[in-house]
């Protein structure tokens, strides 16, 4: 598209994205779908909950929170807020091809192209006023500390509070109580503030219920002849896991994928552990896995706070699911954490998509490839960037690829 | 059995046709913009030096990076052929550094020759083949000449950059200083040689290492290497045909 039509295109959709009322008319449309789709698959439930969502982050008949990807969702939702996630939302706009235009647009203000391009594509679409309007911002620290600052410049960007919750890296006895003393009085200042009442039952009831689901599918993937395929699509489910904790949809959702993949006809495939995300824009790397017969038996990501919430001890429990980041965070957590998944999901290899700049998962690349290498585990990096295409090297993952199944061919 | 192996690479394609663990014959060419010519006339001169027709072959396998676009009936990526090839050379070998045109790789060996690890540097031409090209170019010195010229420097002089466009007019401006080539050659030489020695050390190789790909051509790469290594590397006679002389016995 030409830039000059492209910029009035923008100006456009961003004028209608602050028309209210015109997203009442999406009500319309979801309840025609509804009818339409009595009981919808699992493409038809992500498109009913993509239409709703976007009338309730751009109605904003509830206040909008942004929110980093280990806030959980169960608060928020908890106080019949509406989270957004600006990095599972940068995901979505690379899968839409269309991440080229904000990312020009951060990069016109200054904002460094080094930086995680999350954060770069979230700044621009905020520069471009995309993004629905925050009321205000919550996020943690973990699991990188890039997010601190990122969400200070979305607070100046869009002129809103930002509630930060501190998690020390270090595993002291008082960690759980510290966070849990914070968000307590985060609950409080939002109650004062904004008319906020939280009621933790029901939302902490959806949320262990989907999680008991979730569990189970990670038994059935835990069967070596059963791979959720393509390969790496279970990371598109991620909303799903974080966003919609708490929240029916992400229930039915689960419920779904369980039954379909209790259907799935066996496979003989290498399994892999997938560490960190992965491009999101369209790439061939899920049709080169397929090719070279290697499926993903587990993701990083997907592994889910094991605990359960509970409406007794709301702040505690939830401090505990935010302190089990830690999993990704602390080094020597992350790496036990990777042999553990190594062994209960029975794969020969592991990859991971080294995302440009970011710390979070290149940090301890070094002690985690010593500790695969010593259970002969081979430990393949992917090297590039998840939403700008101008860091993507296909046929150097294609090589890559290629010789991490020939390596474990030589080793079957 | 009678196999041909076809490396395709970004700038040489090397054909090698084997019988029974037995080289029969080789071709080497450079790539050009046709790779899928280029790989059939290899092919085809080295069928003819062997005194063999087509039909004469079980398999042919491709390798390289264009090796999805030629004729072939199976592929394999380029590590495995290299580790395959020199593991065949020196069955001794631990490891292997391989510096192409566009791509440096350093693989890691089982005592039985696997792939136990690999790595290959990022997209960037620093510390690769092409880096040398264009360095030899603003030089105005052939590729063959590093060697000669590294061996008769005498000043220590450092490029303070690794990529190839900054390089190149820091090269300019040393030369306007009045530096001279020999000195400049091995500054060259020597920033290939530190890249590559970073990734020799990140991933661990210990000797018997194997130099292969055009640049184990180049004396001047090759010497700096040992010594910043510590150890002697192992060359074979002809570097840029062991990948497609690994692609020749996969099966
Ligand atoms: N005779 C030579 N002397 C020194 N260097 C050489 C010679 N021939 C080739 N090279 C080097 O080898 C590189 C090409 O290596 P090669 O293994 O053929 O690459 P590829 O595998 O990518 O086709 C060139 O960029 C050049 O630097
Ligand atoms: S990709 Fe890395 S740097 Fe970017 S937001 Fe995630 S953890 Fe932070």
């Amino acid at each position: 598209m030409k830039e000059k039509t492209q910029q009035n295109l923008v100006k456009f959709i961003s004028f209608l994205s602050r028309r209210k009322s015109l997203f009442t008319l999406l009500g319309g449309y979801e309840w025609w779908l509804k009818k339409k789709w009595p009981s919808p698959d699992l493409a038809q439930t992500s498109y009913l909950l993509t239409i709703h969502s976007i009338r309730e982050l751009y109605q904003r008949k509830k206040p909008v929170v942004w929110t980093s990807l280990f806030f959980p969702s169960e608060f928020i939702w908890a106080g019949s807020m509406v989270p957004f996630y600006p990095e599972i939302a940068s995901g979505l706009v690379a899968a839409l091809r269309w991440s080229d235009f904000p990312l020009r647009s951060s990069f016109q203000k200054w904002v460094s192209a080094d930086l995680c391009s999350y954060h770069r594509l979230s700044l621009g679409m905020s520069l471009l006023k995309l993004f629905p309007r925050p009321d205000f911002l919550i996020a943690t620290n973990t699991i990188c500390q890039g997010t601190v600052g990122f969400f200070q410049t979305l607070a100046q960007l869009w002129r809103v509070p930002f509630y930060l919750i501190d998690v020390p890296f270090a595993d002291f006895s008082a960690s759980e109580k510290y966070i849990s003393y914070q968000l307590e009085s985060l609950a409080q200042n939002l109650s004062q503030e904004w008319g906020i009442r939280f009621r933790w039952e029901q939302v902490f009831s959806c949320s262990n219920q989907t999680r008991a689901v979730i569990k189970d599918i990670e038994n059935l993937r835990k069967q070596k002849t059963i791979i959720l395929a393509p390969p790496t699509k279970n990371l598109d489910y991620l909303p799903y896991y974080y966003q919609f904790m708490g929240t029916r949809a992400s229930l039915s959702f689960f419920t779904q994928l369980l039954a379909q993949l209790s259907l799935t006809e066996p496979s003989s495939c290498h399994r892999l552990l997938w560490l960190h995300l992965k491009p999101f824009y369209p790439n061939p790397v899920p049709e080169w896995l397929e090719k070279n017969n290697l499926g993903v038996a587990f993701e990083e990501f997907a592994s889910l706070y094991p605990g359960e919430l509970s409406s007794r001890e709301p702040f505690s429990s939830l401090a505990r699911k935010i302190l089990y980041s830690w999993q990704l965070t602390v080094g020597r957590k992350r790496i036990s954490h990777v042999l553990q998944l190594v062994q209960e999901f029975e794969v020969q290899g592991v990859v991971q998509f080294n995302q440009w700049g970011c710390r979070q998962s290149q940090g301890m690349n070094f002690p985690l490839r010593q500790a695969l290498r010593k259970q002969e585990i081979p430990f393949l990096e992917l090297d590039g960037d998840q939403i700008d295409q101008n860091h993507r090297s296909d046929e150097q993952w294609k090589t890559r690829i290629q010789a991490l199944a020939e390596m474990l061919e030589g080793n079957r | 059995m009678i196999t041909a192996g076809i490396d395709v690479g970004s700038q040489s394609t090397g054909v090698v046709i084997q019988k029974d663990g037995q080289i029969l014959s080789f071709a080497l060419c450079l790539t050009g913009i046709d790779p899928r010519k280029r790989a059939k006339e290899s092919l085809k001169e080295a069928l003819e030096k062997a005194s063999l027709s087509p039909e004469k072959l079980d398999c042919r396998i491709a390798t390289g990076y264009s090796r999805h676009q030629v004729e072939a009936d199976r592929t394999v990526s380029e590590i495995s052929a290299q580790a395959k090839g020199a593991a065949f050379l020196f069955p001794k070998a631990r490891g292997l550094i391989d510096i192409g045109g566009q791509d440096t790789k350093v693989v890691l060996l089982s005592s039985g020759g696997k792939v136990v690890d690999f790595l290959m540097n990022d997209k960037c031409a620093a510390g690769t083949g092409r880096f040398l090209e264009l360095m030899a170019q603003v030089l105005e010195i052939s590729l063959t000449d590093f060697g000669k010229l590294v061996a008769q420097a005498q000043r220590e002089v450092e490029l303070s950059s690794t990529c190839a466009v900054f390089a190149q007019s820091e090269l300019v401006g040393l030369i306007a200083q009045g530096k001279k080539k020999e000195d400049l050659s091995r500054a060259v030489c020597q920033a290939v040689v530190d890249q590559v020695a970073n990734m020799v050390e990140r991933i661990g190789l210990v000797p018997p290492v194997v130099f292969t790909g055009g640049v184990a051509k180049n004396q001047g790469v090759a010497s700096l290497l040992e010594k910043r290594l510590g150890f002697s590397l192992l060359i074979p006679p002809e570097p840029q045909i062991t990948a497609a002389l690994g692609a020749s016995l996969v099966l």
